[in-house]
């Protein structure tokens, strides 16, 4: 079979390149591992569409943020939550911003803050200040359909779903990549968008891995009540964790720094000792934690803890469920957590873009090199 | 029957290296038997032998989670321990302030037991194991302080999370634990426990004594009492000898240079004494942090079961689905 463009990985970018690609006449097709689309972080992440708070320590980055927030917001407006309180944090022990520092940053990024009383939702000991700013959650199943449906509007887009990429090689200006079930499909243009499989894949193309160190992340989710119910709160910096409504799905996610990356590793290709338990799950080819038997128990009871010490009491929160990706973090991000998102393209003839992504809102970035 | 708790458990090491294993594991297996929840922080407090690197060895097989804080340089025990504090979230916090403490797992159980009857902080006191220094030294400042401390050596703590929240929020800069529990208020019982060994701090004598020095003028005013009758009870001994010699010597000089070198030891003394609480004032309005940390890591529970070859432990509530729309 023979296409204009393979993309690997049908997540959020790899869905949003083909509406891109499928709409200027190019005939795609999509390989996906799993049975779906948005099987993996595109669904499993804390939904937050980022408007730049997080980088008080990096202007640029929230300047660039804070872009790329109002035009998904515009693209994607019935798929984003925008009926709740966002409460931004700072952890009056371990931070390394002040509120002075802060309210000074939100103008100079131009994002709004306005101080709010701390105690009307967290333990005023741990919190040094809290301020109401707007930022929104985004629906990853709206999102999810939404690109699929433009997708099959183009016309041009094809879906191959459980692929199992085996091997690729160059012919001339095309790539020959063949699949598990014995299919071969030719393109002269080749899209990786597999997030936590980009070196895996890289390595199957015979190009250098990236310097990337891979955690198992588990987002909870909790039901909620009270004034949590229209809250989204995130405390900075310290013992940084955030509760806020998971997109449209009335339930609210959890996570911390501390608690919610499960296991690590510092392989260029993915080691984990769950992998003895999951013959699918190799170095070579990450399978889905989510579905996986050996996924990790939760860490919902720290997690219930490190909430109760920081909120205000009457935010209690049940636990509904997990859910767990890989998160690949870019090494030389560590220092600034900037999480950027980086596209690069590595050869022209036959042409070959790999995507490693650092945020839902930064699928823009795509735009540049495709 | 587990007790339906979050636990945390702190303990203080420097260059404890060789011991942490052994500990960790004792300290878990404890925990884990008698506790529904816990995490395990081990303060590093500027360990310059393998410490660090005992610890992330020692996780494999716990049966929580363990934070091993890094103090880039020696802090000292207060500092350190509320670097600890900071970070645990349990309901309930054991404090232990040395790897060597060997106080067994039923009295441990005890504490605990003893803090759901109604107190909020619970010490362990060794029996007999006091050395003739601390004793003379609790004895000391129960007298000259003008707070109630009824102190005595602890080595093992447990308090409520309310306790430890309202002594966090304790502003002072100079931080003593066991007397600012007491000035929070909440009910505090001491428990005696028999120590195998001799209790030691483990620490030099030249720390233990700074503490002590920060601690008497922490909480008492004898610092001041004591400037005021040296400089009255030198003039008058300075008087004194100055009357006795006056009859042998003929020109007075021996006189005159015993009176001056006790005036000068009473002002030099009272200098000191004046610059300790003027560094205090200092230390107060400099607002630096407490303490500094150069890393934290948290070894999960997940990790330290898989280490251990114990992977995936099936939980039926951990599964979630797509939620339906
Ligand atoms: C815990 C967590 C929290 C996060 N929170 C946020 C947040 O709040 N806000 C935010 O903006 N971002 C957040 N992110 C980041 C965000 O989720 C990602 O940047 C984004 O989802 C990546 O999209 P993607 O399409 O590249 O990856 P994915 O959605 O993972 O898509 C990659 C796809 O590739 C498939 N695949 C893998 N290997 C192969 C192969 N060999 N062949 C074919 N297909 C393959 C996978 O099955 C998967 O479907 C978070 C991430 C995590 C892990």
């Amino acid at each position: 079979m023979r296409y204009d463009h393979l993309i690997l990985g049908a997540g959020i970018y790899g869905l949003y390149a083909a509406t891109l690609l499928g709409k200027r006449g190019l005939k795609v097709l999509v390989a996906e591992y799993e049975d779906g689309p948005f099987r993996r972080a595109s669904w499993i992440n804390q939904a937050r569409v980022h408007h730049g708070y997080h980088y008080p320590r990096s202007v640029s980055t929230a300047l660039r943020t804070a872009m790329y927030y109002r035009r998904f917001n515009a693209d994607f407006p019935f798929a984003i939550n925008r009926s709740f309180k966002k409460i931004y944090a700072l952890s009056s022990v371990g931070s390394l911003t002040n509120a002075a520092q802060f309210l000074k940053f939100c103008e100079h990024v131009g994002i709004p803050a306005t101080e709010i009383n701390a105690s009307a939702y967290f333990n005023p000991q741990y919190v040094e200040a809290a301020f109401e700013t707007e930022e929104y959650a985004f629906d990853p199943f709206a999102v999810r359909d939404s690109l699929m449906e433009k997708a099959r509007e183009t016309g041009k887009v094809d879906f191959l779903f459980g692929a199992r990429l085996l091997n690729a090689e160059r012919q001339g200006g095309v790539y020959s990549v063949a699949f598990g079930d014995g299919r071969r499909v030719e393109a002269p243009a080749v899209l990786n968008a597999t997030y936590s499989s980009t070196n895996q894949v890289l390595s199957k193309f015979g190009f250098q891995p990236m310097n990337i160190k891979y955690e198992i992340c588990e987002v909870i989710m909790v039901g909620v009540g009270g004034r949590l119910k229209d809250a989204g709160l995130t405390v900075m910096d310290g013992q940084f964790f955030s509760v806020m409504p998971f997109g449209l799905t009335g339930s609210h996610s959890l996570t911390s720094v501390a608690f919610t990356p499960h296991m690590s590793s510092y392989e260029k290709l993915p080691v984990f000792m769950c992998q003895e338990r999951n013959p699918e799950c190799t170095p070579g080819q990450l399978a889905n934690c989510n579905t996986c038997p050996a996924k990790p128990s939760s860490a919902f009871p720290y997690m219930n803890q490190l909430a109760k010490k920081y909120l205000a009491t009457g935010m209690e929160m049940g636990y509904e469920g997990s859910l767990f990706a890989i998160k690949p973090i870019l090494l030389a991000a560590e220092l600034d957590d900037s999480r950027p998102t980086i596209v690069m393209r590595l050869s022209e003839e036959p042409s070959f873009v790999s995507v490693l992504s650092g945020k839902i809102n930064t699928v823009y970035d795509l735009e540049e090199v495709l | 029957m587990k007790y339906k708790v979050f636990v945390s458990f702190i303990a203080y090491t420097h260059n404890g290296g060789g011991k942490v294993a052994g500990f960790l594991k004792a300290v878990d297996d404890y925990l884990s038997s008698t506790f529904e929840c816990h995490e395990i922080i081990i303060v590093n407090d500027g360990s310059t032998d393998s410490t660090a690197s005992e610890v992330e060895s020692a996780s494999r097989g716990l049966n929580g989670n363990l934070i091993l804080i890094n103090l880039p340089w020696r802090h000292g025990l207060e500092p350190a321990m509320t670097a600890g504090l900071h970070k645990s979230v349990g309901d309930f916090v054991y404090e232990m302030d040395s790897i060597d403490t060997d106080c067994p797992d039923d009295f441990l159980r005890k504490m605990y037991e003893t803090a759901v009857t109604g107190f909020d902080i619970v010490a362990g006191v060794p029996e007999a194991a006091q050395s003739m220094s601390s004793r003379l030294f609790y004895r000391f400042i129960n007298r000259v302080s003008y707070a109630d401390l009824h102190m005595t050596s602890e080595t093992v703590r447990l308090a409520s999370r309310r306790a430890i929240n309202a002594m966090l929020s304790l502003k002072e800069k100079f931080r003593y634990r066991k007397a600012l529990y007491l000035l929070t208020g909440y009910p505090k019982k001491n428990l005696l426990y028999r120590s195998p060994s001799r209790g030691r701090s483990g620490r030099p004598w030249y720390e233990d004594l700074d503490l002590a020095l920060d601690v008497v003028i922490g909480y008492s005013n004898i610092g001041i009492k004591a400037i005021h009758f040296l400089s009255a009870s030198l003039a008058i001994g300075g008087w004194a000898i100055y009357g006795y010699f006056f009859e042998n010597v003929i020109e007075g000089w021996t006189a005159i240079m015993v009176f001056l070198s006790c005036v000068f030891s009473g002002l030099f003394f009272i200098l000191g004494m004046l610059g300790e609480y003027i560094l205090r004032i200092l230390n107060e309005v400099k607002g630096r942090p407490y303490y500094t940390v150069s890393s934290v890591k948290v070894f999960s529970e997940t990790a330290n079961a898989a280490k251990a070859g114990r992977v995936g432990r099936l939980e039926r509530d951990s599964q979630a689905t797509e939620p339906s729309r």
